[in-house]
């Protein structure tokens, strides 16, 4: 295995970022032990400022390695036993199955095999705060058996939270800073998303001209919780409601040091064994597999995910990654213990494969492999992925069926409309107008046919032409409104009943 | 393409190394055979050179037939993967009511159901069948719902109990119409009958005592009271491990699960549900035996274990039944199959040449592997008292048992594993389950130690338990075999 060749990579990284529309991006390589790399390449204002070691981003879902590795370091120190159900700790802890309740234990939240399906717009963009969150819980349905399939879910993240809050008697993010952050000496890791902000030397977020397209670059908003609460007072400072799920904010010099220890398999770089060498294994050991994603091809196969970590064979080797993707950023964390090769990237653009490029081509440099193509192939999937969300949601409702209309005058399928666990769907009609108001988003609607309407903005990552469909019962009253939020396999669409009437 | 001379000198030499009475071996590389030979004496009484077309019996490789069958059904419509059993088989119980509820077809073929192996009542055990399966209701669960691996015989006897539901025929006419038939499999059969009347068939052999490394003796076959050929009916754990086969016969099969599902220009069972078969299903915290460097992700599909070998896919999985062992190998990306079956108790020569010969095709050198696996199953074998004595506890100096012997004697009796026979004899009580006896060692106060070396059981504990009326009530000991769950209860009779 040869040294990681930093000058070839970072030139292809420069040329890539011009074709890709990317403004920059974060990068730490971890070998042998020892910081290769921990800088960056382009701009993190897309105007002047480099990227450096030091540059602050949201590093999204990568934090979920960062709770599964709390939760281990709790349970190194005996408060915790990670093969107890959950509802052992958390007084109220209700799901909407009761055998679930009663027997799932954090592994199987941590891996994502608990039957809960997203139901990612029962917490984003809603302003629903962490004990509501955990409350809606048993309004949501469960539509997998448990421990059956994998099921992606940040809910099952925000349970891993309220579990560490439960064991500690503090805030998620206090216990991540008093047990993990500031034992490993991250001195440039924060708890709380706005905390990118915290130093000058900052990423802004952005995202391509249009939604799910690939070229132009515009700035983006930093994700916000509505639920948030900033202070200067650390105690009243309220964190993401999902910030187990990916609050972690970090920069590529604090990253390789998590690296790192995840190499030393949880020691940290002054010796210390902060969890336990069977719990860190355990955090790696998959737990459920997750399919071969033909765009990924021969080269990963053997998919799966263990505890905040994906497992995967890579070109013969078990290689550890995760990815991340808030607003305007969009991140990767990769590991591959038998070559003592960590990798962190992550780039101020919205959904971008770029960073699976990266790390695709850095490992193949080390391995001499053959050229895995991993730009080009990246980019084609890119594209066809935003594609097929488009589609997808636009085949929810079908080509406009001609010479429809609605049922009823349009003011009568105003109204709110609300289903279990979820916040409401406000509808209101002026001069004609029919606009949805649901968590953040306000998009006005038009008429799609029948008793169908098209959103005409985006609900969250969700894209405009989402179909609304309503329902009225044998009174003639309409009463229901139907949507489907999220196209993961075997999710439902959620129904929404009108209220006060 | 590997060079088969020297594939053939390393299995004369090792199988000396091993002292093992033979090996057959059989070799499939991109569609052709490559190898198919016997190496020592089948059967050494009659002087029978081993051959491939000798027949051994493959013990649990018939988990993987059983796998497959359930994949003809789910072609044919009949079974759903993912359909809870209750439906096809509301009779089918397990003790906790959610399980029984939920349990799949996918559940029983991966071994996930929570149940810990509970073997020790169906080897030598009077069941039948059903009532093998009847038993699951009974059996105490050691881990949650899904939540851990475990192998667990009795739940491929419930699959294969579904195959017959489902079917209308026993599971040996299935599989034998269904698979051995199309894939002109002439010389595999089910029953001991088959093995023990036929003119090209070996014996079985195992080390005069357990833990000797050279030296064999002849040994009988697992035979259940209730197989009965000529009634049809088979051996109670057949889905598990009743199938017996021939080196030329096992090819065919290998070559049939790499084509997935294909005989030629058939399609006997259809590439996609072949593919779920050969699917990880369940993933293994570690390896079943011991972890090497060359390995990685351990899983299991359905009848199949899965793991990395080298960077390569690997699909696999061994057989263990009384004087014989079998291991079947393939690696798809190398076109690769793997057959050895050797005609001696736990022979782990199949594991030492199979890795040899997979080596010799992957062209790497130095794996050493038979000189490996004799070194564990030498350190499995000297460190086994030391593991028996730690489940055995610290043993209290100068106690007595709290009343006469005779007293203790009696019938005990437990729903899943029936009665235990406590005996007097010359030199103190004796200790009877199913077939199998053996003396009782005092150990401290009420508790005393089964010492035949030759008992399944050898070297356990059991503990006396005593009642509010003062009468010997029951007793305890932890016949699952499981360590971490608490020892089963037989009831005084």
């Amino acid at each position: 295995m040869g040294k990681v060749n930093l000058e070839k990579i970072t030139a292809k990284i420069e040329e890539q970022l011009k074709r890709w529309d990317v403004p920059g991006l974060s990068l730490a390589v971890v070998q042998d032990g020892e910081t290769a790399f921990a800088g960056g390449v382009g701009l993190r204002d897309n105007e002047s400022l480099p990227f450096t070691g030091d540059t602050l981003v949201q590093i999204g879902s990568c934090s979920k390695a960062f709770t599964a590795t709390l939760i281990a370091r709790l349970a190194t120190d005996g408060l915790l036993d990670m093969d107890r159900p959950v509802a052992d700790y958390i007084p109220d802890f209700r799901l909407s199955e009761d055998y679930a309740t009663l027997h799932l234990t954090i592994r199987d939240f941590l891996s994502h095999r608990s039957g809960l399906p997203r139901h990612e717009y029962a917490w984003y963009g809603s302003g629903y705060s962490r004990e509501q969150l955990m409350y809606n819980l048993r309004f949501l349905q469960m539509n997998q058996p448990i421990r059956y399939t994998y099921q992606y879910s940040n809910f099952n993240y925000v349970i891993a939270g309220a579990l560490v809050e439960a064991v500690t008697g503090l805030k998620f993010e206090e216990a991540m800073l008093k047990y993990l952050i500031e034992p490993l000496g991250l001195a440039h890791t924060y708890v709380y998303l706005d905390q990118v902000e915290a130093e000058e030397d900052h990423a802004l977020p952005f995202d391509h001209a249009q939604e799910y397209t690939m070229t132009g670059i515009r700035r983006v908003d930093y994700y916000e919780s509505p639920a948030e609460y900033r202070s200067e007072n650390a105690a009243e400072r309220v964190g993401d409601p999902t910030g187990p799920a990916g609050c972690i904010v970090s920069c590529a010099k604090d990253m390789a040091a998590w690296l790192a220890f995840n190499l030393a398999k949880g020691k940290t770089k002054d010796g210390v064994q902060l969890v336990r060498p069977d719990l860190m294994e355990l955090i790696f050991t998959p737990h459920i597999t997750t399919g071969d994603d033909p765009f990924l091809g021969p080269e990963r196969t053997m998919n799966s995910y263990a505890l905040g970590w994906s497992v995967m064979n890579y070109r013969g080797h078990k290689m550890l990654e995760h990815g991340g993707s808030l607003p305007g950023f969009i991140t990767s964390t990769s590991f591959i213990p038998d070559l003592e090769l960590g990798i962190f990237v992550c780039a101020n653009m919205n959904v971008s494969l770029i960073t699976e490029a990266v790390f695709g081509d850095i490992i193949d440099d080390v391995l001499g492999a053959e050229d895995g193509r991993w730009y080009d192939r990246m980019y084609e999937y890119n594209d066809a992925m935003f594609k097929g969300v488009v589609d997808f949601f636009r085949s929810f409702g079908g080509e406009p069926l001609p010479d429809t209309k609605p049922s009823h005058p349009l003011a009568d399928y105003a109204g709110e409309y609300r289903a279990p666990g979820y916040n409401r769907f406000l509808i209101t009609e002026k001069d004609g107008q029919l606009t949805a108001d649901f968590n953040t988003w306000k998009p006005a609607l038009k008429h799609h046919h029948y008793e169908s309407f098209a959103t005409c903005g985006a609900i969250g990552e969700l894209p405009a032409g989402l179909i609304l469909t309503f329902g009225t019962d044998g009174t003639g009253r309409v009463r229901t409104l139907t949507v489907m939020l999220g196209r993961e396999a075997g999710l439902h669409p959620i129904v929404f009943e009108k209220q006060g009437e | 393409m590997a060079d088969i001379e020297r594939i053939r000198k390393m299995i004369n030499e090792e199988l000396a190394n091993w002292d093992l009475p033979s090996i057959a071996v059989g070799i499939v590389k991109d569609g052709e055979v490559v190898l198919a030979e016997g190496f020592g004496m089948a059967n050494e009484e009659k002087q029978l050179a081993s051959n491939p077309d000798a027949l051994y019996q493959i013990g649990s490789c018939s988990k993987a037939f059983t796998a497959a069958a359930c994949a003809k059904l789910v072609d044919m419509g009949l079974l759903e993967w993912d359909k809870p059993i209750h439906h096809y088989m509301p009779w089918v119980e397990f003790k906790d009511t959610f399980t029984t509820m939920n349990v799949t077809v996918r559940d029983l073929l991966c071994h996930r159901t929570g149940l810990p192996r509970h073997d020790a009542y169906w080897i030598d055990g009077p069941w039948t069948r059903k009532e093998c399966v009847e038993k699951l209701k009974t059996m105490n669960p050691a881990w949650s719902f899904r939540s851990h691996w475990c192998y667990q015989n009795t739940c491929y006897v419930c699959a294969g109990m579904l195959v017959e539901t489902l079917s209308g025929k026993s599971w040996e006419d299935f599989v034998r119409e269904e698979i051995f038939e199309p894939l002109g499999m002439t010389r595999s059969f089910f029953y001991v009958e088959d093995i023990a009347n036929d003119d090209n068939a070996s014996v079985g052999y195992a080390r005069l005592h357990p833990t000797d490394l050279t030296g064999y003796k002849k040994v009988d076959f697992l035979k259940s009271d209730r197989e009965d050929k000529a009634a049809g009916v088979g051996a109670p754990y057949g889905p598990a491990g009743s199938i017996i086969s021939t080196v030329n016969d096992m090819l065919k099969w290998v070559q049939f699960n790499l084509d997935n599902g294909r005989v030629g220009d058939t399609q006997v069972i259809s590439e996609e549900n072949m593919k779920e078969v050969h699917k990880a299903q369940m993933l293994m915290s570690s390896a079943l035996l011991v972890p090497f460097p060359e390995e990685d992700m351990y899983a299991y599909a359905m009848g199949w274990f899965i793991e990395m070998y080298r960077g390569h896919y690997r699909i696999e999985h061994g057989g263990n039944i009384n004087g014989y062992s079998a291991l079947v190998t393939m690696v798809p990306d190398q076109n690769l199959g793997i057959v050895t079956l050797v005609n001696f108790d736990n022979g782990f020569m199949t594991y030492g040449a199979s890795y040899q010969i997979t080596d010799d095709f992957l062209g790497v050198e130095g794996g050493d592997w038979n000189n490996r696996w004799r070194e564990i199953v030498k350190q499995v074998f000297e460190s086994a008292p030391e593991q028996m004595k730690a489940l055995r506890g610290e043993q209290i100096e100068g106690t007595q048992p709290s009343r006469s012997l005779a007293d203790f004697t009696g019938t005990y009796r437990n729903p899943t594993y029936g009665d235990i026979v406590i005996g007097s004899g010359e030199e103190g009580l004796t200790f009877t389950y199913n077939k199998a006896s053996s003396p009782l060692a005092h150990f401290h106060y009420d508790t005393f130690t089964i010492t035949d070396e030759q008992h399944l059981l050898s070297g356990m504990n059991l503990t006396f338990d005593t009642g509010k009326d003062g009468r010997v009530n029951g007793l305890a000991i932890g016949i699952t075999l499981e360590p971490s769950m608490p020892d089963e209860v037989f009831l005084k009779v």
